[in-house]
């Protein structure tokens, strides 16, 4: 008996549905010699296992692979086996009994084939029996995803059950499985092995008996003759036949007698033999349909108890069935208690997930129990040998096999047979243990809630040094700012951050107690980040349920769905969730066959057209190149993945889109995602590329790349005007980085699983997001940038690994809601609009002219209406004043003349701001702007272009935030007509306001000490001054 | 004004002379490859595509000068052809990279050359090299052959591998070599500004013409 389950073993009440979770373990073939990476294409072909369910078949859950290439698989378990029960009721008789047992191993295997797998590892152990004694097949797939067991070194399969062909030829098809069936109810008829080999040489002796069964087909009969020596009880099984009188025992032998024909080409098959009479019955009176053809995520149910429910009520593909199903399943779901863990209710590969996240670790598991390093002799000696008899053609003696198979040191440590119980007890500790702190889950909730719609901008600006956290932010914040992006423009959240500071107290205090231990360190360092959620188990228990919940009462659930989105994806259900986003329907997979065809027709043409041509050799050198660090998309399958959904792509995009390297990469987080619904990820692939990267992969991309890089400049000067102008000094401008970010957006610059936390954030966001993200990183970086030079912060920007991304999005959406519509490219602020509408995006038009992008500014140009929502909170300066700044002679002072248009009208509030040699205006001048700045939010530069841009320019060297200049270039009073507010356009003739400034004294205090309110005529100027060292200026503000 | 590293002005009193140097070549021939290998001494089996294109410097002696070359590893598809003229066209050294296992990226390594040849600086030292030696048994491009268009064309040559790390470092010892230093002072005398970072340092996907104005804003 080969189950070691001793420890921790989570026992089962009898009438316990809980599925339990075993695993084993084995090490493929060495690869080195080979560019092949056979681990990896295990990996990729075990995926398509997955996804075979069937009543008679242990589901497959997970499989991974440790740093050394050891593999483990991790399966539903049963604890009985045919092999244990045989160990007590020594044979069984009961022929009832023998024809369910059959019917349901055929009905497995029937299954398995028809999904083109053989299985050709029956034994007695790997029959399993669950609850009600029914077949849980086991190993079913071990065969088929070790590649006909070429990617491991050792054998397969009980040699007792092999049938002649494999000794023989050391080949086999499905119909190795009916010799297997037929040995194995001998088996458990007679209640032994029915051949008689010594063990001393059991093989050599157990493959001579099997190769000696001859069938001698007669008139009216048939029968088997043997070497009598090794096969004496196998043929008198047959011989009994004559004397039984029983009718079912008579078709039960010549069932059995069908199914060890030694000729593979007469023997049966597994579905044929379902036909015999000996299951006809049973076979005729199921009412297993064909697989159920269904929308696309309906068939995803994870509480396994639906599933029953739904195949049993459903006989047909009727969808209107489905749909009351849903209902039904909605009722049951809807008084759900969101704490409880309802193990029994759950998948066994959700169950496998959430002890993942518990903080199970399958080797560790192994090392535990000492498995993997454990020898067992007798497998040892029946291992190697059975292998090498088998895959070379002249038996090896043993001196051979240990001098040509080096590396195989320990043949025991290449595949543990036995299976270890993952234990849930930990699973359910944890569990307990996180829900005490239930309470964090709402606050959580709150706190994602809000922070999607609330932004505000801190008043020491974003250039500090030190970076806020959440928290901070929260705090600093001040209430009066303005969102761009929301209608509502401004909400308090001072409740949320107190409350939330208490629940963190509470859960440290409570963590500081029960820590004595060290048992649950992770959960202490609770903060605002998605990676901290992604491992809170009640969290993800909950959203698990929740998006199941919501995915599968699609569409109807849409809005409370993309609310829940915006709050927090759950990674279990991520290639879903993205697919929902994205408007994925169910038509997909009909879509994307016809177009599979089409790709076929194409690609196998020996005409094949230049342009394919030439796609098929660009992907033959990109896929292989193409996030191989994963182990799904670096197997063989995961590349024929990309390839094909690639293709199809530019099929379906043919005539409006093209290949650029880089969307092999943005493919491959829904293939990685979607790795056993290509038409998912295909699906998901054309409307992203759609509606998320408009424009980038069109033949002629400038306009559109061009726009993102120069908008993503203006972004940063805008905000980070010290990092702005000094990327511009050296200057490295973002074609020099930020390409590939863009075209791809980010999925060539970071591993998959950082792309997931972006794209989260990507999908539910604006279509400008990307944007701010870019320059998120870029500010992430700003120290090291301005602490370095060119080369250096050109390795920073293509080296991201140190990029925390959870800070970093945090401050896109931040940067998005601070900043002014006008900062992004038109065409984003479009397609914005276009998606609200729900309009379609095909029938927009973008005037592609490169000449409006501005790449030489350092300052955005922002439109009217954005200037209408801020130009309360702004400081204006109006350039429009042809008066030159002139010195007296005398006492160096510098007197400002007034200006003509801006006399005449000018926008309330705003300043005059006279004109300078050069358009550079005196360091004095300039801190007085600091200062005024103060009590403002935003710079905006009116007046004509040129000479409002340079000064935009100049503030913005000055490390003034928040420059941009109005894109106007005629401002009056026609301007403003359309405006609710009065009076924005001024005619009053403004004041003057004299200052004094220290040009040699950067001290804000004593400028401000020095201004002087008090109306001024110009004409009466006064000399006399208080400040020693100073200037004086008189400058016309509007008041 | 030098963009070097503070310490490398240190070590040594002299000043490098910045080389800009360009690789071209079809997509996946290895050029990352190869700069991977100069600039780190490292190999990588499955080097991602380079997008747009990469920037990197490296620093060597050579008698008694300090050369630092800036490299700009460009991308192989055949879509970012238009990008290529914004990093060739001051560079003074080019490495055009074919694989001796694919005789069409022997043709397009041609290509490349009449280039270069017609429109890059007329000063341009090339290197053709033909990389992936490691898998001499596929070779489909005798050296021979490759040799004699070289030198036809006055190119340097070399067979190379970036795996092993065969002739890399050769390739870029001889460029060295062969460059007109005299001329590269001078003209960084005029010009003041880094090779690569004309013209606003900008990438036109297409549009070439538009970086024509050279940048007329002061940068103090
Ligand atoms: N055997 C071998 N493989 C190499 C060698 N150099 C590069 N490769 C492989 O060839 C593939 C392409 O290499 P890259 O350096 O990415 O090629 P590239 O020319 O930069 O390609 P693009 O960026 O697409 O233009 C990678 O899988 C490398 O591992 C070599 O010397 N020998
Ligand atoms: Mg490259």
């Amino acid at each position: 008996m080969y189950g070691v389950r001793n420890v921790n073993v989570f026992k089962l009440k009898p009438d316990n549905k809980i599925s339990e979770l075993s695993a084993f373990s084995f090490v493929p073939k060495c690869n080195i010699n080979s560019n092949k990476n056979i681990t990896t294409n295990i990996i990729g072909k075990f995926q398509y296992l997955k996804e075979i369910t069937h009543p008679n078949l242990c589901q497959y859950i997970n499989i991974t692979k440790n740093r050394k290439d050891r593999l483990f698989v991790v399966s539903e378990y049963f604890e009985n086996s045919l092999e244990s029960h045989l160990k007590e009721c020594k044979k069984i008789t009961n022929i009832s009994r023998i024809r369910k047992l059959t019917f349901q191993i055929l009905s497995a295997l029937m299954f398995i084939n028809s999904h083109g797998i053989i299985n050709r590892n029956l034994s007695l152990k790997n029959i399993l029996l669950d609850f009600n004694n029914n077949v849980k097949l086991d190993n079913w797939g071990f065969y088929d995803f070790t590649n006909k067991g070429k990617d491991v070194q050792f054998p397969i399969g009980n040699p007792e059950f092999y049938a002649p062909e494999i000794i023989k030829h050391h080949k086999c098809n499905l119909k190795a499985d009916t010799w297997a069936l037929g040995i194995i109810l001998i088996y458990i008829y007679i209640g032994h092995l029915p051949f008689n080999v010594d063990s001393n040489l059991f093989l050599e002796e157990l493959f001579e008996a099997i190769l000696s069964i001859k069938k001698v087909n007669n008139e009216n009969d048939s029968h088997l003759t043997g070497k009598k020596q090794f096969c004496g009880d196998l043929l008198s099984f047959f011989e009994d036949e004559l004397k039984e009188e029983n009718e079912d025992i008579k078709i039960f032998k010549d069932f059995v007698l069908t199914c060890l024909e030694p000729d593979s080409k007469k023997r049966p098959t597994p579905s044929d033999l379902l036909c015999h009479e000996f299951v006809k019955e049973l076979n005729e009176n199921s009412n297993e349909g064909d697989e159920v053809l269904s929308p696309i995520f309906k068939k995803d149910f994870l509480f396994s108890e639906m599933v029953k429910d739904i195949i049993d009520n459903e006989n047909e593909n009727s969808i209107e069935k489905s749909i009351s199903n849903i209902t039904r399943y909605k009722n049951i779901i809807a008084d759900e208690d969101f704490n409880d863990l309802e193990l029994e209710k759950l998948q066994p590969r959700v169950i496998f997930y959430l002890w993942k996240l518990a903080g199970g670790d399958l080797e560790y598991e192994f090392i535990k129990q000492e498995l993997i390093s454990l020898p067992s002799i007798y497998r040892v000696k029946n291992a190697s040998q059975v292998y090498y008899t088998l895959n070379d053609n002249q038996v090896v003696n043993a001196v051979d096999i240990n001098n040509s198979f080096q590396q195989v040191s320990d043949p025991e440590n290449l595949y543990q047979e036995k299976k270890i119980l993952l234990s849930i007890d930990y699973l359910i500790s944890q569990f307990n243990e996180y829900k005490k702190f239930n309470k964090k889950q709402d606050y959580l909730i709150d706190m994602l809630n809000s922070n999607n719609n609330n932004y505000f901008i801190s008043k020491n600006g974003i250039s500090q040094e030190k970076e806020m956290t959440f928290n901070e932010f929260m705090k600093n914040n001040n209430n009066d700012v303005i969102d761009f992006w929301n209608s509502s423009e401004s909400i308090k959240n001072n409740e949320y951050i107190s409350k939330y500071d208490e629940i963190n107290k509470v859960i440290d205090n409570n963590d500081k107690q029960s820590n004595k231990e060290g048992e649950i360190k992770a959960n202490v360092e609770l903060s605002y980040n998605s990676s901290v959620l992604d491992k809170d188990i009640v969290f993800q228990y909950g959203r698990i349920k929740l998006f199941d919940r919501l995915l599968n009462q699609f569409p109807s659930s849409w809005n409370e769905f993309i609310q829940e989105a915006k709050i927090h994806i759950s990674p279990y259900l991520r290639g879903k969730i993205w697919a929902a986003i994205l408007g994925v329907t169910g038509d997909s997979k009909v879509i994307y066959n016809s177009l599979c065809e089409k790709c076929d027709l194409i690609y196998n043409d020996s005409n094949i057209n230049n342009s394919n041509l030439e796609l098929e050799r660009q992907l033959e050198a990109d896929i292989p190149r193409c996030h191989q660090y994963n182990d799904l998309l670096s197997s063989d399958i995961g590349h024929n993945k990309l390839k094909r959904v690639i293709k199809c792509w530019n099929i379906a995009e043919s005539g409006n889109l093209v290949y650029w390297q880089g969307l092999d990469s943005v493919c491959a987080p829904f293939v990685a995602l979607n790795f056993n619904e290509e038409e998912i990820a295909f699906s998901c692939l054309l409307k992203f590329i759609k509606n998320y990267m408009y424009g980038l992969f069109k033949i002629d991309n400038s306009y559109y790349i061009r726009s993102y890089l120069i908008a993503m400049s203006h972004i940063i000067s805008y905000h980070d005007p010290e990092l702005g102008s000094y990327l511009k000094k050296i200057n490295l401008t973002p074609d020099i980085y930020a390409i590939p970010w863009f075209m791809t957006m980010f999925t060539h610059v970071f591993p998959l699983d950082k792309i997931y936390m972006i794209w989260d954030k990507i999908l539910i966001g604006k279509p400008s997001l990307p944007l701010f993200i870019g320059s998120a990183i870029v500010i992430q970086l700003r120290s090291e940038i301005l602490n370095g030079d060119f080369d250096e912060s050109v390795l920073l920007l293509t080296e991201l690994s140190a990029i925390n991304i959870d800070k970093c999005l945090e401050k896109a959406q931040l940067l998005l809601r601070m900043s002014p519509k006008s900062i992004v490219p038109d065409f984003l602020n479009i397609i914005d609009s276009t998606k609200i509408s729900n309009d379609n995006l095909d029938d927009i038009v973008i005037t592609e002219d490169l000449d409006t992008l501005h790449s030489d500014e350092l300052a955005p140009r922002i439109k009217i209406e954005d200037f209408k929502k801020m130009y309360n909170k702004s400081l204006i300066l109006d350039v429009r004043n042809e008066s030159l700044l002139t010195q007296s002679e005398d006492n160096g002072y510098i007197v400002i003349s007034p200006s003509g248009s801006f006399l005449q009208g000018h926008i309330k509030n705003s300043i005059s701001i006279p004109y300078y040699e050069n358009d550079i205006l005196p360091t004095s001048l300039i801190n007085y702007i600091k200062i005024l700045n103060k009590d403002y939010q935003y710079v905006v530069v009116v007046g004509e272009e040129e000479r409002a841009i340079k000064l935009a320019e100049q503030l913005i060297t000055e490390c003034i935030q928040r420059v941009s200049y109005l894109n106007e270039n005629n401002i009056n009073k026609e301007t403003f007509e359309s405006w609710e507010e009065p009076d924005i356009w001024c005619c009053k003739k403004p004041e003057s306001e004299k200052f004094y400034i220290d040009d040699n004294s950067d001290d804000a205090k004593s400028l401000d000490i020095a201004r002087n309110l008090s109306p001024i005529s110009p004409r009466s100027f006064n000399s006399d001054h208080p400040f020693e060292n100073t200037q004086t200026f008189i400058i016309y503000k509007c008041q | 004004m030098s963009f070097s590293g503070r310490n490398d002005a240190a070590a040594s009193n002299m000043k490098p002379i910045q080389v800009k140097l360009v690789l071209l070549g079809e997509s996946a021939v290895g050029k990352s490859s190869i700069v991977l290998r100069f600039v780190n001494n490292e190999y990588q089996d499955n080097k991602e595509p380079t997008i747009g294109a990469a920037f990197l410097t490296q620093r060597c002696k050579l008698d008694d000068r300090i050369i630092k070359f800036e490299i700009w590893d460009t991308a192989g598809q055949e879509r970012f052809h238009s990008l290529a003229p914004m990093y060739y066209r001051n560079a003074q050294a080019a490495v055009i990279v074919y694989d001796i296992t694919k005789p069409a990226s022997l043709e397009k390594a041609k290509t490349w050359v009449k280039e270069l040849q017609r429109q890059a600086n007329p000063n341009i030292v090339i290197a053709l090299v033909g990389n992936k030696i490691d898998l001499a048994n596929n070779r489909a491009v005798p050296y021979e052959e490759a040799e004699a268009y070289a030198n036809e064309n006055e190119l340097l040559f070399f067979e190379a591998s970036a795996k092993t790390g065969t002739n890399i470092i050769e390739v870029f010892t001889e460029l060295a070599k062969k460059i007109p230093y005299e001329q590269i002072l001078a003209n960084n005398k005029n010009l003041n500004s880094r090779p690569g970072q004309n013209e606003n340092g900008r990438v036109n996907l297409v549009d070439q013409d538009n970086n024509n104005q050279e940048n007329g804003q002061c940068n103090c």
